[in-house]
C-alpha cells in the first residue's frame, strides 16, 4: 500500500513509545479500584520483534488496548508512530489480532476480509488480490466460501491472522497468535513472524508459551501485576555468562573422560549429556515424511 | 472517502447480519397472517369500506411488526459488537467512533428501506387480493377506491356579514375563497368545505337545517367570472364534497382561483350564517395511483423506524440492549400519544388556573410535577402517529412529495440531535 511506503520514508526509530504509562479502572461509585498498569515505560524499535510476557492479570492485554484505542491511559503518555494511540493516522499502519478470533461469523472468509479491507479504504481490485494472497498464506483456499461459524477454532485463528494483514501493516499487534493452532499450525505462525520481520516489519507478540517467544522475538518485556519487571535481548537477558556449553559433533567417550578430568583438575563443575532435540522438530519430522509418502 | 468507505462497509454489514439472521422470513410471516385473517375480518356494508378495513388492518400488522422488526434488530447492533467483541477487530482500524455510528445508522435504513418496500408489496397484494374476490357488481363499486385524491388548502379566505367584511370565528352570509397556483393538466372535480351554521328560529339559534349556497368560480388574473354553478344543498355541520365540472380546468400551467360562496335566498329566512375555518376548506384533485401512495407511506414509515432504530443505538452505546429497547419504546410512546399527552397537560393548567380552585394538595404538586415531565419528555420524540400518514393512506388521500420533503426534514432535526447525544455517550466509552 502507498501508506506503507510513505511510512517508511519517515525511518522511524521507535515505533511505540510508552512513557510512564497508568491505567487504573474504578468501580461505578469509585469506591473499589484496580491498578492495572502501574507506569510502565518502554519502547518497541522499528523492524523488531517484541515479545510482551507475562501471567494472566499481568497488564498485557491491557497495555495493547491502550495502544491501540480502546482504553484510556488515567496518565501517562502513548505515541504510535509519532502519532497519539487513539489517532486514526496510526491506525492506518496497524494490523491486530485479538487474543480470540472475535469476528462475523455469519461472513465467510472471503466477505470478512472484504469487510475489512473496505475499513481501510482498499479499492476492489487491490483487495480482491490481497485477499487471495492471504487466504491461500493461511491456507484457507478450499474453505473460504463457507460462512464462519462453521470453522474450527484453528481456522479462526487462521483467518484473525488473515483479517490483521489486510492492509499490509507496518506495525502488527499478534496477541497469543498460536492459540488453538496444532503444531504445524504453530510453526507456520512462528514462519510467518519471521517473513514479517525479514520484510522489516514491526511486531508486538504477546504470548504464554514461552519457548515461541524465545524462537521469534529480538526483545521481550516481562509484566508483573501491572509493572514491568524486565526488559531487553533475548539473547541478553538468557546468556548466563558464568557458564559455558560446549557441543561437539561427535560422542567420544575417551574425549568426555578427558574433558570431565580436566575440569575436576580445576574444581569445576562439569556435566556431560548427549544433547536433546525439540518435540517440535520430532512431531513436523514425522508429519511431513508421512505427508510426502 | 477515508470517512465514508467504512461507514458503508459497517452499514452493509450491518443490514447483511439482519438479513442473514433471517429477519425477511418474519415478512413471509405476516403475509401468512394477513392471508389467514382475510375470511375473519368482519363484514361490512360497501365494497370501498371493505378495502379500506382490509388496508388499514394490513398496514396496522405491518406498522407492529416492521417496529418490533427494527427496535430489536437495533438495539443488537452495538451491543452484540461489543459483547462479542468484534469491536475489538473494528476501532484497531482507521474506523473513528462517529463513522461507526453512522454506518450502523445507514445499515438500518438499507434494512428499514427494503423491509418496507417487502411489506408495501405484501399490503399491495392483499388489497388487490380482496379486490379480485368482488363480484363484477362489487368491483364497479370499489374502482373509485384505487384513486387517490390530492388536496389543495385554501391560500386565502374573506368572510362578510350581509355584504360587510366579517371577522373569523364569526358567522358569515358569503365567502370568497383563493386557491393560488392550481396545477394544471389535471381535472378538479371536487371540494371538500365543512362549516357549522346558525339557523334562525323563533325562540333560539339552532345549528339544524338545510343552506343552499350559490357558488361562483373567477379567473383571479381576468377577474371574469368562469361559471356560475347551480345550488347546493348542504347539511349542517358536515364535511361535504362539491363537484365542479370536468371541462371547467382544462388549461396548462398554473391558475389561481376564487370560488366565491354565498348564501343563496331560500335560505336567508332562517340562516344566520354559517362558521367556515380556513383549514375545512380543501381542493380535491385526482392523483397519484394506489400504489404509489402505498409505498410513499411505506416509506414514511421506514424512516420513522430508522429514528426509532437510532434511539435504540444511541440507547446501546451506553446501556444493555433491553434498556435501550424501554428507552425507544418509551420515545416512541411519548412521540405517539404527544397530542393527547398535551392536551391532558393543558387541560391540567387551566383547572389549576381557576380562580374558584380548592386549595392546593400534595396530589396536585405531584401532579403539576409529573405534568411537566410528561410535556418535557413528548418534545424529546416527534408525533409518531401524526407523522406516519396511515389515516391520509386508508382515507384515500395522496401523500404529497412536499409532505414527505417537510417531515423527512423534521426527522433530520431528531437524528442530528439524536447523533449528537450518542457521540457525547460514545466518544469516550472503553472496551475492556
Amino acid at each position: 500500500m502507498i501508506v506503507c511506503h510513505n511510512y517508511r520514508k519517515r525511518h522511524l526509530d521507535n515505533v511505540v513509545e510508552i512513557k510512564d504509562l497508568k491505567k487504573t479502572f474504578k468501580s461505578f461509585f469509585g469506591k473499589h479500584r484496580v491498578d492495572a498498569v502501574k507506569g510502565i515505560t518502554f519502547n518497541v524499535h522499528e523492524g523488531e520483534i517484541f515479545g510482551l510476557l507475562g501471567p494472566n492479570g499481568s497488564g498485557k492485554t491491557t497495555t495493547i488496548k491502550l495502544l491501540l484505542g480502546l482504553l484510556f491511559p488515567t496518565s501517562g503518555s502513548i505515541s504510535l508512530m509519532n502519532h497519539s494511540a487513539s489517532s486514526m493516522k496510526s491506525h492506518k499502519f496497524i494490523g491486530y489480532l485479538p487474543e480470540e478470533s472475535y469476528l462475523y461469523r455469519f461472513l465467510n472468509a472471503d466477505e470478512i476480509l472484504h469487510f475489512y479491507g473496505k475499513l481501510f479504504s482498499i479499492s476492489r481490485n487491490d483487495r480482491k488480490k490481497k485477499i487471495d494472497e492471504l487466504i491461500s498464506l493461511v491456507g484457507l483456499e478450499k474453505s473460504r466460501k463457507r460462512q464462519l461459524k462453521g470453522y474450527s477454532k484453528g481456522m479462526m485463528r487462521r483467518i484473525g491472522i488473515a483479517q490483521a494483514l489486510i492492509n499490509d501493516p507496518e506495525f502488527i499487534i499478534l496477541d497469543e497468535p498460536t492459540s488453538g493452532l496444532d503444531p504445524i499450525g504453530t510453526r507456520e505462525v512462528k514462519d510467518l513472524i519471521m517473513m514479517l520481520k525479514d520484510k522489516g516489519k514491526t511486531v508486538l507478540l504477546c504470548s504464554h508459551l514461552l519457548a515461541d517467544v524465545e524462537d521469534v522475538c529480538n526483545r521481550i518485556a516481562i509484566m508483573y501485576e501491572g509493572s514491568l519487571e524486565c526488559l531487553g535481548e533475548v539473547s541478553e537477558l538468557l546468556t548466563d555468562l558464568d557458564s559455558c556449553d560446549i557441543v561437539l559433533n561427535k560422542y567420544d567417550e575417551k574425549l568426555n573422560k578427558r574433558i570431565l578430568a580436566m575440569a575436576k583438575e580445576e574444581n569445576i563443575t562439569c556435566e556431560i549429556s548427549s544433547p536433546r532435540r525439540k518435540l517440535e522438530d520430532l512431531f513436523l519430522e514425522i508429519v511431513n515424511k508421512n505427508k510426502n509418502q | 472517502m477515508t470517512f465514508l468507505s467504512p461507514v458503508f462497509a459497517i452499514a452493509y454489514n450491518s443490514f447483511q447480519e439482519a438479513v442473514r439472521s433471517k429477519v425477511f422470513l418474519i415478512c413471509i410471516f405476516i403475509l401468512g397472517v394477513l392471508c389467514l385473517m382475510a375470511p375473519l375480518l368482519p363484514s361490512v356494508d360497501t365494497p370501498i369500506l371493505k378495502l379500506k378495513l382490509v388496508l388499514s388492518v394490513s398496514t396496522s400488522i405491518c406498522y407492529i411488526f416492521g417496529l418490533i422488526i427494527l427496535i430489536f434488530t437495533s438495539s443488537n447492533l452495538i451491543s452484540d459488537d461489543i459483547s462479542s467483541r468484534r469491536i475489538f477487530t473494528i476501532f484497531p482500524k482507521p474506523v473513528s467512533r462517529l463513522s461507526y455510528l453512522c454506518g450502523k445508522l445507514l445499515g438500518i435504513s438499507y434494512l428499514a428501506v427494503s423491509l418496507m418496500i417487502i411489506l408495501a408489496i405484501i399490503v399491495i397484494f392483499f388489497v388487490r387480493f380482496t379486490y379480485f374476490t368482488f363480484n363484477e357488481d362489487e368491483k364497479l363499486e370499489a374502482a373509485s377506491f384505487f384513486q387517490m385524491i390530492e388536496t389543495e388548502s385554501v391560500d386565502k379566505i374573506e368572510l362578510f356579514q350581509n355584504g360587510l367584511p366579517s371577522k373569523i370565528n364569526r358567522p358569515a352570509t358569503s365567502f370568497n375563497v383563493t386557491f393560488n397556483g392550481v396545477s394544471a393538466g389535471k381535472i378538479l372535480n371536487l371540494m371538500t368545505i365543512r362549516f357549522l351554521a346558525y339557523f334562525r328560529s323563533k325562540k333560539d339559534l339552532s345549528h339544524d337545517g338545510v343552506v343552499y349556497f350559490d357558488i361562483k368560480i373567477m379567473d383571479q388574473k381576468s377577474q371574469k367570472i368562469l361559471q356560475n354553478m347551480k345550488e347546493v344543498k348542504i347539511q349542517d355541520g358536515e364535511f361535504r364534497t362539491i363537484d365542479l365540472p370536468e371541462n371547467l380546468f382544462s388549461y396548462s400551467g398554473k391558475k389561481d382561483l376564487k370560488f366565491i360562496f354565498s348564501i343563496s335566498e331560500k335560505s336567508q329566512e332562517s340562516i344566520g350564517g354559517v362558521l367556515v375555518k380556513q383549514t375545512d376548506i380543501l381542493l380535491r384533485k385526482p392523483s397519484s395511483s394506489f400504489e404509489l401512495n402505498v409505498f410513499k407511506a411505506f416509506i414514511l414509515l421506514a424512516a420513522q423506524f430508522v429514528l426509532l432504530g437510532f434511539i435504540c443505538i444511541m440507547g446501546s452505546t451506553r446501556l444493555s440492549s433491553f434498556v435501550a429497547i424501554m428507552l425507544a419504546l418509551t420515545l416512541f410512546i411519548a412521540g405517539y400519544y404527544s397530542n393527547f399527552f398535551m392536551t391532558q397537560v393543558k387541560k391540567h393548567e387551566r383547572i389549576r388556573a381557576q380562580p374558584n380552585a380548592k386549595a392546593i394538595t400534595f396530589l396536585d404538586k405531584v401532579g403539576e410535577f409529573s405534568d411537566k415531565y410528561v410535556s418535557a419528555i413528548v418534545y424529546l420524540a416527534p408525533d409518531f402517529g401524526k407523522y406516519s400518514l396511515q389515516n391520509e393512506l386508508v382515507d384515500g388521500f395522496a401523500i404529497k412529495n412536499s409532505q414527505i420533503i417537510k417531515i423527512l426534514m423534521l426527522y433530520m432535526i431528531y437524528f442530528i440531535g439524536y447523533m449528537i447525544v450518542a457521540l457525547l455517550l460514545f466518544w469516550r466509552r472503553e472496551f475492556t
